[in-house]
């Protein structure tokens, strides 16, 4: 089984590095899909042979961040009207480098984190994972204009701390699970009709020039 | 609850119902006047009182008598003072004089030791309410500009403060924290910077309370609080004489030189509480090395000296207010010829002047003498470090004290004598009867003063343990002597004068003009100004004063209109508080550009943030 969630964390990280470099809108929500099934399928193969399989847990994770979520996104994406991310902050090269850096930062970082005694075995992969996908999270929401990329990046942030948790955690709380998750949908609630308030105001959803809300120099 | 709180609530009501009946101006001076007479003629006799009931007298009431006599003074001087200008806000006047002259003795009546709040809200209202006062002339810039000068060093004092009373400190940081919260309020070097500002800005009685008075106060506090008694007390003596030092010579350097007869005079009260300073800094140092001589002198000297300070800055203070209203300027170049129009302030003036200057036999004299008798027994001891600061001491005291003979007798050439240099010195006519008494009313009570001294000095010694008495004994008997003397010199001057107004009034008197050195036709733009009065000086110290000249000089056969403009910036806000408010400046404006209104690089400051964080963790842990 170890095999099979060292190539799903594999996975997660050519996602992050595709999602850096995916201009296109759908691209970026299908990765997003493709992170939330990996999620919730990787609770159930981490506790193979270790006990308890939560399958209530696996179902929500699966039909929210695998189905639920990236239909609200695409339908979003549909209402406002934009495909691509046309002139994002930090170009898409550049990017790829970023999210690189940001990989080899979180190996180093983990290296040196002390783990709780009761970590799974492949705590030592899945943790710097964890972290790179964080991370990456974070970088798309500084790197990119549209509002719904911002949107994404953040979905992939809390994707990032999902992961720390189902790797690191093997007595998994389901209550804190399901909170998380009502976190998330509550967010991207709030953020797409958001979006879809800013797109029908402004014709655009460029975050970037909603930046009259601060003291002019004197 | 003490017996003095009596007097202080009296003058507080009197101060609120004053400011009701605002739309009443002469009730409203009647009503802030009398209660304010009233409350610290009562106070004066309720001490008097206790001390001949117990015999008890704390440090407290030396630094109360200050306040009482200058809020009567202030008081009297105040009705004549306001009449005409800023009558008819008189009672806004009265509320803030009273509540600063309640405050002030508010300050010395509370058990500071016990109750440290009471005494930080007694100080705090104190600050605040004379900061109404100096900005009451409200539609003057420079007024305004001034107050919020004083309202900063008065907050940075009283926050400094709260520090001291809350946190439990070491004695040493206890004494550098009060060495600068009330160092805000005496006026110690690069803490002095409000002084020169906020006393010409404010009405002449309130420059005179706050001169004479709530700057003394600022060493009540520090001793009170700043020095405790498990302290170093050498390391006191050595900081508040070097101190006390650096004040002085500076002080009265620039007090040379300024033109501004309001300005002057707080750069003398600078001056004189750096001479307080040096005397106390002597006591401490005789107390830790065990010379009698110098402790008791040292001490004893900056009683007398403080006193001494109140009553003839309060003078010259109220004097100025009187020369201010009669010739409209404060400006010593347009004015001349002053002691003619106006004989009986002039008069006062002078003798203020003199006192201050400790010339004999003024009162001043004593005290002056008591802080060299200090320095002189400090002069004849083994230790080296000590011979040298003696030594320096009286070095520095006797040039300051040339100096203060400079400055003073540059005001009375410039203001009382030769001729008038403007139209409105011209026309300027002695002032009312009230403001006349309240300058020699203080003069009259510093000869008292005088009178007292050698009983106040037995009374010092009274208290002493058996050692020191021999010591107190030969000390109180010379200043019995130097009274003696002054008093008798006081007299002889007064005699002269009676003899002098006797032989006139036999052989006739003639007037006519001073003699004028020969010129055809002289003319009062020929006479000395201040300013080139003090000029050789002002360019003697001009790496120092750096005078701003604006010359347009004479130029041609038939020259044209020529100036002279002179202004000397003070040298602690021009070399170190405006450098330093430049850097803040440019600091905040580099901060502000953190606040730019991308929504990404708030996003990215947070995320910098947070790996920032993380890593410090994880590297802390290795």
């Amino acid at each position: 089984m170890n095999q099979m969630n060292e190539l799903f964390l594999g996975i997660f990280l050519c996602s992050c590095l595709m999602l850096a470099v995916s201009s296109r809108l759908l691209h970026c929500i299908r990765i997003v899909a493709l992170q939330g099934v990996l999620l919730g399928i990787m609770p159930v193969t981490l506790a193979i042979g270790h006990g308890d399989i939560h399958w209530s847990v696996m179902i929500i994770n699966l039909s929210l961040k695998g189905i639920i979520l990236p239909c609200l996104l695409y339908r979003t994406m549909l209402k406002a009207g934009v495909k691509r991310e046309l002139e994002p902050v930090i170009g898409y090269s550049l990017s790829a480098g970023v999210v690189l850096a940001l990989i080899l930062f979180s190996f180093f970082i983990s290296g040196r984190l002390s783990l709780p005694a009761g970590a799974s075995d492949l705590a030592g992969l899945a943790v710097p994972c964890s972290f790179a996908v964080v991370m990456t999270g974070l970088f798309t929401v500084i790197a990119r204009k549209k509002a719904l990329t911002q949107v994404i990046g953040f979905l992939v942030f809390e994707n990032g701390i999902t992961l720390f948790g189902a790797a690191v955690m093997r007595e998994h709380p389901l209550i804190v699970e399901l909170g998380i998750l009502l976190d998330v949908l509550v967010l991207v609630f709030i953020m797409g009709i958001s979006v879809f308030q800013i797109s029908r105001e402004f014709s655009h959803i460029d975050a970037d020039r909603l930046n009259s809300l601060k003291e002019e120099a004197r | 609850m003490d017996i003095m709180f009596f007097p202080v609530v009296l003058i507080v009501t009197g101060g609120i119902v004053s400011r009701l009946l605002q739309k009443r101006p002469a009730a409203a001076m009647v009503t802030g006047a009398g209660t304010l007479c009233g409350g610290t003629l009562a106070a004066i006799i309720m001490q008097i009182l206790c001390y001949c009931h117990d015999g008890g007298f704390a440090v407290r009431d030396l630094f109360a008598f200050p306040v009482l006599i200058l809020g009567l003074a202030g008081a009297i001087h105040s009705i004549g003072y306001l009449a005409g200008h800023g009558s008819e806000r008189s009672g806004t006047y009265w509320f803030f004089f009273n509540l600063t002259a309640a405050a002030m003795l508010a300050v010395t009546a509370v058990d500071s030791a016990s109750n440290p709040l009471s005494f930080l809200l007694a100080w705090e209202i104190m600050g605040a309410a004379s900061f109404a006062l100096v900005i009451f002339d409200r539609h003057n810039q420079s007024a305004c500009r001034a107050g919020w000068i004083y309202m900063i060093a008065c907050h940075a004092g009283a926050g400094l403060l709260i520090l001291l009373f809350c946190f439990d400190l070491t004695p040493l940081w206890v004494f550098i924290i009060a060495l600068l919260g009330f160092g805000l309020k005496i006026g110690f070097p690069l803490l002095h910077i409000w002084l020169p500002e906020a006393h010409p800005a404010a009405p002449a009685p309130v420059s005179a309370l706050m001169s004479g008075a709530m700057i003394e106060l600022g060493f009540y506090g520090l001793l009170s609080f700043g020095i405790l008694r498990d302290g170093n007390i050498a390391l006191y003596g050595w900081v508040l004489s070097i101190l006390g030092m650096a004040t002085m010579l500076p002080g009265i350097i620039f007090a040379l030189a300024q033109n501004n007869l309001k300005r002057l005079l707080a750069y003398s009260s600078i001056e004189n509480m750096g001479i307080l300073s040096c005397a106390l800094g002597l006591g401490f140092l005789g107390m830790s090395h065990h010379i009698p001589g110098m402790m008791i002198c040292g001490f004893a000297g900056a009683a007398v000296h403080l006193l001494n300070h109140a009553l003839f800055k309060g003078g010259l203070f109220l004097g100025a207010g009187s020369v201010y209203k009669a010739a409209g300027t404060l400006d010593m170049d347009d004015m001349g010829g002053l002691l003619k129009r106006m004989p009986w302030t002039g008069t006062g003036f002078i003798l203020h002047a003199a006192g201050l200057c400790g010339l004999p036999p003024f009162a001043g004299f004593a005290g002056e003498f008591l802080i060299y008798c200090a320095a002189f027994a400090g002069l004849g001891n083994r230790e080296l470090p000590l011979t040298v600061i003696s030594a320096a001491v009286l070095v520095i005291l006797a040039v300051t004290g040339g100096f203060a003979a400079a400055a003073f007798a540059k005001v009375i050439g410039a203001v009382f004598c030769g001729e008038p240099r403007s139209a409105q010195a011209e026309d300027s006519v002695e002032v009312s009867p009230g403001m006349i008494l309240a300058v020699w009313m203080l003069f009259f009570l510093s000869c008292a003063l005088l009178a007292a001294l050698p009983c106040g000095i037995r009374y010092l010694v009274g208290l002493m343990t058996p050692e020191y008495i021999g010591y107190g004994e030969s000390i109180s008997g010379m200043v019995a002597a130097v009274a003696l003397f002054s008093l008798a010199g006081l007299l002889l001057i007064f005699a002269i004068m009676l003899l002098r107004r006797g032989l006139n009034k036999r052989c006739g008197e003639r007037k006519s003009a001073t003699w004028d050195c020969g010129y055809a036709l002289p003319d009062p733009r020929m006479e000395y100004t201040a300013t080139s009065f003090s000029r050789s000086m002002v360019d003697f110290f001009g790496s120092l004063l750096k005078p701003a000249r604006k010359i347009s000089a004479p130029q041609g056969i038939f020259p044209g209109k020529s100036e002279l403009d002179e202004e000397i910036a003070d040298a602690g806000m021009r070399n170190f508080w405006q450098p330093v408010f430049k850097c803040g400046t440019f600091l905040a404006s580099r901060i502000h550009m953190l606040q730019s209104g991308s929504l990404h690089f708030y996003l990215l400051v947070l995320v910098i943030t947070l790996i920032g964080m993380l890593l410090g963790a994880v590297l802390q842990g290795d």
